[in-house]
């Protein structure tokens, strides 16, 4: 720890530089907490937030985080107040983190309902659990709310008054905190290249619709997730029916349905159920830190007329394929329904 | 500075006991207006499971203010500190409970509503103990108490920020964990969540709060009319707690309600071969036998209720009640507030009387939440002479 003759003190930044702080770092936290698409590009948010939150931790001195020692009564002072405000803010915030994810995802809705063939994109059939964008916005909350309280008041500039000689204030030590913004992109970069895959179970939002006469028919869906929340998932759904001779995938325009079946549809012509999107191809990826291309759904229906049915897709974290992954979820059911393989 | 609660001057607004009075004798006027208007007999308004609840809801929170206008003196022993660090340790243990004993959806079960009961009980002796110092308005403090509660926010901020850190890691570590988050928070996750938000900071104050000083021997008594408030609110208190565990008795002991029978009304009898009522083929015919579905709503119990629609279909002909071919029923006894139906039967059994009368039996039976050890079997009749008229025996 170098001594006082060595330390620079820390120069207040105005109250209207925090207050922007507090106003972008909130900006891009409902972002985060949206339901608007990020389109692979979810890191890069969440590097700005990390570089929002280290400009307004040196604002205001790291006050938020200090132990009490290093602190004069006044400072002891703010800094409790800052932490009785921010939790009680915090309740506040989550509540406002679902208004703001129900109204864009409504807005989402309705918004690609005109330009898409399917019109719910904001709700996948995968359940992702609490997707890594929400994770974000919520740590973001939990640990930096006493700090925007800081940063937003008339004293909290001047905090750094009397830190002069200890390791926050010395300048060789304050570029220290913006390592973390090459560490989490490494560590982003490390779990999407090397993190073992993990499955998402089926989220049941829609029943089967069912098939022509003498036909059972249920709906499948998963899917497999790259770099656990903070990646990508490719997802399957698909309504597949069986009649005891084959097993096939009903309702999606560009997979043929076998000629005996189409028989069986008789007056009822099966471009009704094809239009009715009961299955789908790439509308359940989730790509908010990763970017998912070269979607691919294939259905082979083998002699024994069980079908094969496999979505595969390749997720790229970085531009020009750098540690991409060519991911494969897989469904097999028997002409029977009897179901071998899902995810 | 220094000061002993009792000593503390609280500004701003106040409900003195002068006030609250006419205020709780009001409150509990409206309920038990409420209460008399839903406990009618033949009360079928649709109205009776959601009035009791939220005169209920009612009670507690006007047993919240009143309990909050209490003033704790000092040397009482909810302010000693060890009863004070049991209390919060009792809250810790109590929300653990909550998630270990809840399942997701929104039916909870008698455990977890006990534990639920239990955590209001400990939140009230908690804020009692502490004085509600977290959350008083600005200026009803001194400034030790201010500094006191500040410290408690910047040590409960870590600690919900652990217990949330650890549900966030969950969901990002494995599909089992995240199933497990999942679990937690489709269950009783989500009032803990709730109950930290609001009861945390109090917890960490009533932890880190030093001894309070030894009562002054010389000190005046307290008015007469702060030992009126406080047994208004321990009253009140006893009330919240009574009248769940009170209304569950009542479902076991209470007469069931029905409401009059009401019928669609009367057509003729579908006409089939062989059937009673059928005539030679080829004849224009009159009716020979008469249809109707009277239907009865039963309820039981006040507050914590059951109910059910039982609809009898029944044809007669003058000289007997039949009923007609290919019925089916769905009838059952349902939950309508706290109550676990078991081993129903949805539809009646049906059997001819000597008389030529037909009677349904609808059976079931309830038991409270609160209480699950304790049953009852209950049975309702519906019975339609030869000549159509229908009674309900329950």
């Amino acid at each position: 720890m170098s001594g006082p003759a060595h330390a620079t003190p820390t120069r207040p930044a105005p109250r209207t530089v925090r207050c922007a702080l507090v106003m972008a770092t909130l900006a891009v936290t409902a972002l985060l907490a949206s339901a608007l698409p990020l389109h692979g590009f979810g890191i890069l948010v969440a590097l700005a937030l990390a570089a929002l939150d280290l400009l307004l931790l040196d604002a205001t001195g790291w006050l938020a985080f200090r132990r009490s020692p290093s602190l004069d009564e006044r400072q002891r002072s703010l800094r409790d107040l800052a932490h009785r405000r921010g939790f009680r803010l915090a309740m506040v915030a989550i509540v406002l983190m679902w208004v703001v994810w129900f109204a864009t995802a409504i807005a989402v809705t309705i918004a690609t309902a005109t330009t898409s063939t399917y019109s719910i994109p904001a709700s996948s059939s995968v359940d992702n659990g609490i997707p890594g964008r929400i994770v974000l916005a919520l740590a973001e909350l939990l640990l930096m709310l006493p700090t925007l309280v800081i940063a937003w008041r008339a004293d909290g500039g001047a905090v750094g008054d009397g830190f002069e000689g200890d390791q926050w204030s010395d300048p060789r030590r304050r570029w220290t905190p913006w390592l973390l913004l090459p560490v989490l992109a490494a560590t982003w970069l490390a779990a999407n290249a090397w993190l073992p895959l993990q499955s998402a179970p089926y989220a049941a939002l829609s029943e089967s619709s069912g098939g022509p006469p003498n036909t059972a028919c249920r709906e499948f869906g998963g899917g497999t997730m790259v770099g656990s929340e903070f990646g990508a998932t490719v997802g399957l759904r698909a309504n597949v029916c069986w009649d005891g001779t084959d097993a096939y995938v009903l309702g999606y325009r560009n997979l043929p349905i076998p000629t005996e079946a189409l028989r069986n549809f008789g007056a009822s012509a099966p471009q009704n159920w094809i239009l009715m999107s009961l299955s789908a191809c790439g509308v359940d990826n989730t790509a908010d830190f990763a970017a998912i291309s070269q979607t691919v759904c294939t259905e082979r229906i083998d002699t024994a007329g069980t079908l094969h049915y496999s979505v595969t897709a390749r997720v790229s974290p970085l531009p020009f394929g750098i540690a991409a992954r060519t991911v494969s979820v897989d469904l097999v059911v028997t002409r029977n329904g009897r179901v071998l393989e899902q995810p | 500075m220094s000061t002993t609660p009792s000593q503390t001057p609280r500004h701003g607004l106040s409900l003195g006991v002068g006030r609250m009075t006419p205020l709780v004798a009001g409150a509990v006027g409206v309920l038990l207006l409420l209460a008399g208007l839903v406990v009618t007999p033949d009360n079928d308004n649709g109205l009776t499971t959601p009035l009791p609840l939220l005169g209920y809801l009612l009670l507690v929170l006007v047993t919240w203010t009143v309990v909050a206008g209490v003033r704790r003196e000092p040397g009482s022993w909810l302010s000693r500190r060890a009863v004070r660090r049991a209390v919060v340790a009792g809250i810790a243990v109590d929300c653990v409970g909550v998630v270990a004993t809840s399942s997701p959806g929104l039916q909870l079960g008698s455990a977890t509503l006990a534990l639920l009961l239990l955590l209001v009980l400990l939140n009230i002796a908690l804020g009692t103990a502490t004085q509600r110092i977290a959350t008083a308005p600005e200026g009803w403090i001194d400034e030790r108490q201010e500094a006191l509660r500040n410290r408690a926010h910047r040590g409960s901020y870590p600690v919900f920020a652990a217990a949330v850190g650890v549900f966030l890691v969950a969901d990002v570590v494995s599909p089992p964990s995240r199933e497990w988050v999942e679990h937690v928070f489709s269950s009783g996750g989500l009032f803990v969540l709730v109950e930290l938000l609001l009861v945390l900071p109090a917890m960490v104050l009533a932890f880190i709060e030093p001894a309070p000083p030894p009562p002054d021997p010389n000190a005046p008594a307290p008015p007469r009319r702060a030992n009126a408030q406080a047994r208004v609110a321990v009253a009140l208190v006893v009330l919240v707690f009574a009248i769940p565990l009170l209304a569950s008795i009542a479902l076991l002991v209470l007469p069931l309600r029905t409401s009059p029978l009401l019928s669609t009304g009367t057509t003729p009898a579908p006409v089939l071969s062989g059937s009673p009522g059928s005539g030679p083929a080829g004849e224009e015919q009159t009716p020979a036998s008469w249809c109707a579905n009277p239907t009865t709503t039963v309820t039981v119990g006040w507050g914590v209720t059951a109910q059910i629609s039982a609809t009898a279909y029944a044809c007669w002909d003058g000289h007997r009640a039949f009923e007609p071919p290919a019925t089916s029923y769905s009838d059952c006894w349902e939950s309508q507030a706290f109550v676990t139906v078991a081993g129903t039967q949805c539809g009646p059994t049906t059997a001819a009387g000597p008389d030529g009368s037909l009677v349904f039996t609808w059976r079931g039976t309830v038991s409270p939440t609160l209480l699950p050890f304790l049953s009852r079997r209950l049975t309702v009749q519906v019975i339609i002479d030869r000549n159509g008229r229908a009674e309900v025996i329950a």
